[in-house]
């Protein structure tokens, strides 16, 4: 009986919201010779974009990389004090209250804030995807931290040991895997994400891909998207390699 | 004789549920201590309430004559070594740095942070790890040895500790016979040795009345009995046990 009275609050929502956005899946239809006269203004690909295409998703593949790192290494001390089997209350609300503020903000909003800050460039790209970073996978770290197993932390702590050496020898050891999935997990994500941010001029692809949006250039903005499709699938495939080698060998 | 650990009328447990319930009892320094009992009598609780990971509610706790309060925590767990149920290992660590860790409370913040342990240490941890036999696998992460060489590691890291007291849970499980018979002469020595004071959980009677100098019953929470070892019979521990599993 509840499960059906929730199914029916969902049902119910979903209708409201779409009547109050008007949507009509009718238009959906009705708009596909438009997707067919994008296809048709898209096709061939430019192949003259290659070469710009190519060095600026080198750019934006730089730009969540260190925007990742950095985002790493600023978001694991504030996940450790985050984490309710390491620390108390006094630590852990202000610690999670910096988390969720940093990411409330979605990284190309953040890429406003730092162009606006530092200027135009990947610079301001680095910045944004690392204060997202934080906020996102800080929350991810926290919740593997708090996931592993209270006997090596009670294990450790019986030494004599403080609570950095618990940090140090029980709780990162022990998430580490996790936190190795996560970062590759949030690497994958800032990719994509960071190929956006040129579109606020946080430099990467994204600054050619807003220009030839802008001058309805649909073929060079495919060349772009074919480019991006391949360095996202490359980078996918390096994550899985580097999860088989590295969590096979700990499982064996 | 003094003792190393007294409980009086302690009473202790989780989310308002009481899991010891007034227990009394006192130990004294260099004895072994073995506490027998069926599952969920609270053997494990008793055991956490000497480590400092459980806090009395009700009564009074003392650990090598200091009331145990929170704030004191830190200095008496460096003198109690502690080998838990599922022995609390780190997985992805090597059985040396497992031992390692238990040096932890003399070695310096920053050099262990770095994991830059003195070379006294390091040669004391291998010792251990050749008294349990495991010389030669000092190197493999835990996760890759077996059951009865992770317990091996368990046990030299509370040793590597130089405890003044030795809280195990289930120690020897796992253990073929002349391994649990090398460890039990090792307890022995310790004891002899340092007068070490050595509580054991332990199911096997055999093993309890082997080494135990004092056998306690524990039942419901409750203490049912403290049996010094010149009272302990095969009758006593069978009756008792039997009673115990009723």
């Amino acid at each position: 009986m509840k499960k059906g009275i929730f199914y029916g609050i969902i049902l119910a929502l979903f209708v409201v919201f779409s009547v109050n956005l008007k949507i009509d899946p009718s238009d959906f239809f009705a708009g596909i010779p438009n997707l067919a006269e994008l296809f048709a203004d898209s096709f061939p690909p430019d192949t003259s974009m290659l070469t710009i295409g190519a060095i600026a998703i080198l750019e934006t593949l730089q730009i969540a990389f260190i925007g990742t790192i950095l985002g790493t290494i600023l978001a694991l001390p504030l996940a450790t004090l985050s984490a309710r089997n390491l620390f108390s209350k006094r630590f852990i609300v202000p610690a999670r209250a910096v988390l969720a503020m940093l990411r409330t903000l979605p990284s190309l909003l953040w890429a406003v804030i730092f162009v606006i800050m530092v200027g135009t460039g990947p610079f301001a790209g680095v910045l944004a995807v690392m204060m997202y970073t934080v906020g996102y996978l800080g929350k991810l770290q926290y919740e593997a931290i708090e996931g592993i197993s209270n006997e090596p932390l009670e294990a450790i702590s019986s030494t004599g040991a403080n609570k950095l050496q618990i940090i140090r020898f029980a709780a990162l050891p022990e998430a580490a895997n996790n936190l190795l999935s996560q970062l590759l997990f949030m690497f994958e994500y800032n990719v994509r994400s960071s190929t956006i941010l040129g579109f606020v001029g946080a430099g990467g692809i994204g600054f050619y891909l807003g220009s030839y949006l802008r001058f309805l250039e649909y073929d060079k903005v495919l060349m772009l998207l074919l480019i991006t499709f391949v360095a996202v699938i490359i980078i996918d495939y390096l994550s899985i390699l580097i999860r088989d080698r590295y969590l096979a060998k700990t499982l064996r | 004789m003094k003792n190393a650990i007294e409980l009086t009328n302690v009473s202790a447990g989780y989310n308002g549920e009481y899991i010891i319930k007034e227990v009394s009892c006192s130990i004294p320094e260099g004895t072994i201590a073995v506490v027998i009992g069926p599952s969920g009598a609270g053997k494990t609780s008793l055991v956490k309430l000497m480590n400092g990971l459980l806090l009395p509610k009700r009564g009074s706790l003392s650990i090598l004559g200091e009331k145990s309060r929170k704030n004191k925590q830190l200095n008496i767990k460096k003198n109690i070594g502690y080998i838990p149920q599922h022995l609390g290992l780190i997985q992805s660590m090597t059985a040396l740095e497992n031992v390692l860790a238990g040096s932890l409370a003399r070695v310096g913040t920053w050099q262990s942070l770095l994991k830059i342990f003195p070379g006294k240490e390091k040669a004391l941890a291998s010792k251990l790890l050749s008294m349990v036999g495991l010389q030669a696998k000092k190197n493999k992460r835990v996760l890759e040895l077996s059951g009865g060489e992770k317990r091996r590691v368990a046990i030299a890291r509370a040793f590597m500790q130089k405890p003044k007291i030795l809280l195990a849970d289930e120690m020897l499980s796992d253990l073929d016979i002349i391994l649990v018979q090398q460890i039990t002469k090792q307890l022995q020595k310790l004891r002899d040795k340092f007068g070490t004071t050595i509580v054991m959980v332990e199911h096997d009677l055999k093993i309890a009345k082997s080494i135990g100098d004092q056998i306690m019953i524990l039942r419901e929470g409750k203490n049912k009995g403290v049996f010094p070892k010149s009272a302990i019979t095969d009758k006593l521990l069978n009756k008792a046990f039997a009673q115990v599993q009723q």
